[in-house]
């Protein structure tokens, strides 16, 4: 009880680290092995079951930054299913950098699961998506991403 | 990749740090006249400002003939009032070539068609003398046995002379390039893609130009929006050539070099961000007589990037046009350099699935855009090319 009266204080923040790779297809290039990208997320949650993210993420392979708004939402909450294992489906929409400045949108749907390593550290998580990305403006891709990644929350972020 | 960052960097402090002012622009009645015209402004403004009475326009140092022997070559120059006497035409040793008066315009603009004798293969320098005037250029003259398909070619770009130890570098590079024939192949010829003085500075591109005619290969140059630095294109009107744009031939393959003037950052475009002013309404129109679907495999270069993950590209003005005019089935690359980093896009500006590296482009992907990094910037770089009818591949060289 006064655990959950501490958490309940602390505003619901998170931040992630991750890193992603894939595969893409475009009309020309046809399917190609995409490239490797880190991203860094910060979020805040919005009740048990929905976090709104804002995403920066770069390609390590080439100059292509990104910046994304997005959310996520939780069908379950952790402690009805497992504290550790909390699946949720996502949305983003992301400015990028691609072939001019601007000039290019990311449209991202995915799915992952965010947890915590031990219940008894609740500030340190892990999460792991699968996102379908389209690139829509003037340069026109479609890529599957596989995130991984480590998360650093507040105790109140997705109790 | 880490160098790649550091370059993004290095464009956003130098490329745009203060803006430009207008005496980086072109002068008005160069403007006035368009881009294109620019050996008109010399002969009708800059010879006699500068008390000049004879510039060789064609072939030069940075826009050679690339020619075998037998073949012709046509050599232009600048004699507004000389026009209507003969020229000789020789090479810079004292060779004789041709005797004429030429095709002359109303600003003194002459043409005259040189049958190319029996020399072997080299570099030559060529001279003409008009009224008691000569105007020479060196390695303006290629003579070559074959043309190779593909062609084997050097890309280097942003010398930036007068940077730091910028001057030291890119002497390195040249004699990088030099001996890529002792171990191999020797390439067919460079393109430079801008920046050779890195504030328009007549020391720098003299110094830039020291280093270019150390090269054992023909080279074709085009300038860069520092280059405009600081009235600076007057200057490289007559130190590398009075026509701001090229056409050339290396056998089938089509060569077409535009100016793409300098940036757009003056202070009244606030939504660019090192973005060209040009190039400008007289330059496309004439691209479009040359970038034709009909026209042979092609290779474009300029210095702003049509394609550019972030920003400092072509100019809104004329991306469009300029995008559309290249993206033909037989233009098989586009050459530009400015934003100090490597990149490498498809016709439809995709880069994924693209190494920045080493990379063979499928027929499909065509044309390549190449954007080559600053090759002056330590340890320096270039790329090597092979563009041909039916292949194209790139492969960045960074020195040890």
């Amino acid at each position: 009880m006064l655990a959950s009266a501490r958490a309940s204080a602390d505003p619901p923040l998170a931040a992630q680290l991750g890193g992603a790779t894939g595969i893409g297809y475009a009309s020309l290039a046809g399917a190609y092995r995409d490239d490797n990208f880190v991203a860094v997320r910060a979020s805040v949650g919005i009740g048990p079951y929905v976090a709104a993210d804002l995403r920066l993420g770069e390609d390590l392979d080439r100059v292509e930054p990104a910046l994304g708004l997005g959310a996520r939402l939780r069908p379950w909450q952790g402690e009805c299913w497992l504290a550790r294992f909390s699946p949720y489906v996502r949305g983003e929409v992301a400015v990028v950098g691609a072939s001019h400045l601007g000039s290019n949108y990311d449209l991202t749907l995915g799915a992952g699961h965010w947890g915590h390593f031990t219940p008894r550290v609740r500030w340190l998580g892990w999460y792991a998506e699968v996102d379908a990305i389209a690139r829509v403006g003037e340069v026109q891709t479609w890529s599957a991403h596989v995130e991984l990644g480590v998360t650093f929350a507040t105790g109140s972020f997705w109790r | 990749m880490v160098d790649a960052k550091t370059c993004l960097l290095s464009v956003l402090l130098t490329g745009c740090g203060p803006g430009n002012v207008p005496y980086d622009y072109p002068p008005p009645p160069l403007m006035d006249l368009g881009l294109h015209q620019a050996p008109t402004y010399v002969a009708r403004d800059l010879m006699p400002i500068r008390g000049i009475a004879l510039v060789l326009a064609h072939p030069r140092l940075g826009q050679p003939a690339i020619r075998r022997a037998g073949e012709v070559i046509d050599v232009e120059w600048i004699s507004p009032q000389l026009a209507d006497q003969p020229a000789t035409i020789s090479l810079d040793d004292g060779t004789w070539l041709a005797d004429g008066a030429g095709t002359c315009d109303g600003d003194g603009i002459c043409h005259l068609s040189v049958s190319l004798p029996d020399f072997a293969p080299g570099l030559y320098g060529i001279c003409v003398a008009v009224g008691g005037q000569q105007a020479c250029s060196p390695h303006a003259i290629a003579i070559v046995t074959t043309y190779n398909d593909p062609a084997t070619i050097v890309h280097v770009s942003d010398a930036h002379i007068g940077y730091d130890d910028a001057a030291t570098t890119f002497a390195n590079v040249i004699a990088s390039i030099d001996a890529i024939g002792q171990t191999g192949p020797t390439p067919d010829f460079a393109i430079f893609t801008g920046d050779a003085a890195d504030s328009g500075l007549d020391d720098q591109r003299a110094v830039f130009l020291q280093e270019i005619a150390e090269l054992n290969i023909p080279v074709f140059i085009v300038t860069g929006n520092h280059d405009y630095d600081a009235t600076g294109i007057d200057g490289h009107l007559l130190d590398v050539g009075p026509e701001l744009d090229m056409q050339a031939m290396y056998g089938g393959l089509q060569l077409v070099g535009v100016s793409s003037g300098q940036d757009l950052d003056d202070g009244n475009h606030d939504t660019t961000i090192s973005e060209s002013n040009g190039p400008d309404s007289s330059e496309l129109t004439w691209l479009a007589t040359v970038l034709t679907p009909d026209a042979p495999p092609t290779i474009a270069f300029f210095h702003h990037p049509i394609y550019n993950g972030t920003l400092a590209t072509i100019g809104p003005c004329s991306r469009d046009a300029l995008k559309a005019l290249v993206t033909h089935d037989n233009v098989r690359a586009v050459l530009s350099g400015h934003i100090h980093a490597t990149g490498v896009f498809d016709a439809d500006g995709n880069s994924r699935g693209l190494s920045l590296d080493a990379d063979t482009v499928p027929s499909a992907r065509w044309p390549l855009h190449y954007i080559a990094s600053r090759a002056s910037r330590a340890p320096g770089g270039y790329a090597i090319l092979h563009v041909g009818t039916s292949r194209v591949d790139y492969r960045w060289i960074e020195l040890p």
